[in-house]
């Protein structure tokens, strides 16, 4: 009966998602492919920090060497679309597995700074490799292709026709994502997450299953640095900034890390609440700023699951076991007092 | 040779500065073991107090300085009773997402309330430069410099000699021991963490009186410091104070010699290489911190 439920359920958005192009005006369907995008890169960087477990700062470095990458073989090679924007996952999932060789050498903020440093560092060059990369100024002119089905021409420029290939893109991601982590390779990560040292005794190679998630998310940035490229048809430094990175933590971590929709819920949430602050202009980052700190604050295990707790508990009321958040902090009860 | 020692004498100055902002992000990071990204905005603020006091209340330069840092000391100890204290026991993800948020607020608070354009601050030395030999140096680095090496060589002394130093590091090796006999830790929390961000506090109202001053400028410090405090050895007082003088004079070497744009990337190449050639070492000794 749940089943069914559910079933009726993904029926309903499915069908919701199809007709959306019809329901939203231009602006409004800027701002769910914005989301779609956002999706792609945060489902992505919940494999690495949710599950396996290790926050990463570079992710803003595979999306942007995908959209260089991308914007480079089309304006520079002169290569198709699809082509180019393959050609930017490729360079994405190359620099995965640098990145992956490079810090699953090391744990926790060490991880972090690491992958912080190779962005920054493909920040800098991007800046200042002006001959590739035409510096500050970025690389301009990017055009999306029109695709001639016999009478019918689709515009990958039309933002109805780019929605429906995110839409199929962003689904199959999901659903790789989906079987993923309910697969052996999931739950070898989060034994990783949980107990690094009890999963390698009983043979998890915690670098074989870290490159793997690094690799895929890495990948999947590559192509979210491609399309958007192509979507909003220039590609400048920005797209390695810090705060073009944070962005992907704030909406994986607050929608709830560790959970399959948690990301989504907030990619979603993210590019909506800056767009609605936009009517208090000046002030935005600074609300958003609050905003960001309060959810931490108040929910630090993220909306997603702070959600579920709260229909859990209206609908069966046992008491529930709370759980404790493993691993940084064992005995931290002993101090709790002040 | 005499430009090779301008630029090392450049260099120096800027190094302090980094060393001062690195020491302070070294014991914080090595205590509460969270990638404090706020950091670099103390760094910022500290800058800002001191445009604010000299330029807009027109107070001596000099008594404006420690009054900069206990602004922001102040700014400090409210970010670790509203913040950081009910996020003791969270995840560590949590809370690095925590000190985004705090970073992201100040800077944007920074940025509605003064704006965006960069800021001159006055300081009472004339601009002429000193000749030491063949060497010029301005009276105003050297101001920062000293003001720099002797808050660095006290801190030193206060965490190796002082009780509280002692509490310090005893909370550092092993907090739920200290804890036990009796070692106030919520306490030592506190006051690392508000001593740490006044010590990047003092960092920018010096370096922020010789270049400028302007809400980004937090940024890039918390990058170098991040830089630093790794190759310096997570909670290494000395090694902060060292790698932070030498990344200083490298970086004024490279700016000079091989690109000005590329400076900023060697911080960030320098902990690569570390990690790439020394990650025995470094995974040796993160393991040991994270089990204490």
């Amino acid at each position: 009966m749940n089943k069914r439920r559910n079933m009726l359920l993904y029926a309903i958005i499915a069908l919701a998602l199809l007709f959306l192009p019809w329901l939203a005006n231009t602006y409004r369907l800027h701002l769910v492919i914005v989301a779609l995008i956002h999706i792609l890169m945060s489902a992505g960087l919940n494999l690495i920090l949710g599950y396996f477990g290790e926050m990463s700062l570079g992710h803003a470095a595979f999306f942007g060497i995908g959209a260089y990458a991308t914007a480079l073989a089309a304006l520079k090679f002169g290569c198709s679309m699809p082509v180019s924007i393959l050609a930017g996952a490729l360079c994405a999932t190359l620099l995965g597995w640098l990145v992956a060789f490079l810090c699953l050498r090391v744990r926790g903020p060490y991880f972090v700074i690491v992958t912080l440093s190779v962005a920054s560092i493909l920040h800098i060059v991007a800046i200042n490799w002006v001959n590739v990369t035409n510096g500050p100024m970025g690389l301009m002119g990017l055009r999306a292709p029109v695709l001639e089905l016999g009478s019918v021409s689709l515009s990958f420029s039309n933002k109805v026709v780019f929605y429906y290939l995110m839409i199929l893109l962003v689904g199959s991601w999901l659903l790789v994502i989906n079987r993923l982590i309910n697969s052996h390779v999931g739950r070898a990560w989060i034994a990783i997450r949980e107990h690094e040292e009890l999963a390698s005794s009983i043979g998890v190679n915690r670098y074989a299953f870290g490159l793997c998630a690094v690799m895929l998310a890495a990948a999947m940035a590559g192509l979210g640095g491609g399309l958007y490229a192509f979507y909003i048809s220039i590609v400048s430094p920005d797209v390695f900034a810090f705060s073009f990175m944070i962005i992907w933590l704030i909406m994986v971590i607050t929608g709830g890390k560790g959970t399959m929709w948690g990301p989504v819920l907030g990619s979603v949430l993210f590019t909506v609440i800056p767009e609605l602050l936009r009517a208090v202009d000046t002030y935005r980052l600074v609300i958003f700023g609050i905003v960001l700190l309060l959810v931490t604050l108040f929910m630090p295990q993220g909306i997603l699951p702070m959600i579920t707790r709260l229909l859990e508990g209206y609908s069966n009321r046992t008491p529930r076991i709370k759980v404790v958040d493993g691993g940084a902090d064992g005995g931290a009860n002993l101090h709790r007092k002040d | 040779m005499a430009e090779v020692l301008q630029q090392i004498i450049n260099g120096v100055v800027v190094g302090a500065a980094y060393a001062l902002i690195a020491t302070g992000l070294t014991v914080i990071f090595g205590l509460i073991k969270v990638v404090n990204f706020a950091h670099g905005e103390f760094y910022m603020v500290g800058a800002v107090f001191m445009y604010y006091l000299v330029m807009a209340a027109g107070i001596n330069y000099f008594a404006a300085l420690p009054l900069a840092v206990i602004l922001a000391m102040v700014v400090g100890l409210l970010a670790d009773r509203l913040l950081l204290k009910p996020l003791r026991n969270a995840a560590e993800s949590t809370t690095t997402l925590a000190m985004i948020g705090l970073s992201v607020l100040l800077q944007n608070l920074v940025m509605v309330t003064s704006g965006p354009m960069p800021k001159m601050i006055a300081m009472p030395f004339s601009p002429a430069p000193i000749h030491m030999g063949p060497l010029l140096v301005q009276s105003n680095r050297i101001f920062a410099g000293v003001v720099t090496l002797v808050v660095i060589v006290a801190a030193d002394w206060a965490l190796r000699s002082s009780p509280a130093g002692r509490d310090i590091r005893a909370t550092f090796q092993d907090r739920d021991a200290a804890a036990l006999v009796g070692i106030p830790v919520d306490k030592i929390y506190r006051m690392t963490f508000t001593v740490g961000s006044g010590m990047a506090a003092l960092a920018g109202a010096l370096l922020g009186s010789i270049f400028m001053v302007n809400p980004t400028m937090g940024e890039m410090a918390v990058g170098k410091a991040f830089t630093i405090v790794i190759v310096g050895g997570l909670g290494n007082f000395r090694g902060a104070v060292f790698v932070g003088l030498l990344l200083g004079v490298v970086e004024a070497l490279a700016a000079g010699y091989i690109s000005a744009g590329y400076k900023d990337a060697i911080g960030f190449i320098i902990v690569v290489a570390v990690l790439l050639y020394k990650p025995m070492a470094q995974a040796w000794q993160i393991r040991k911190v994270r089990a204490g």
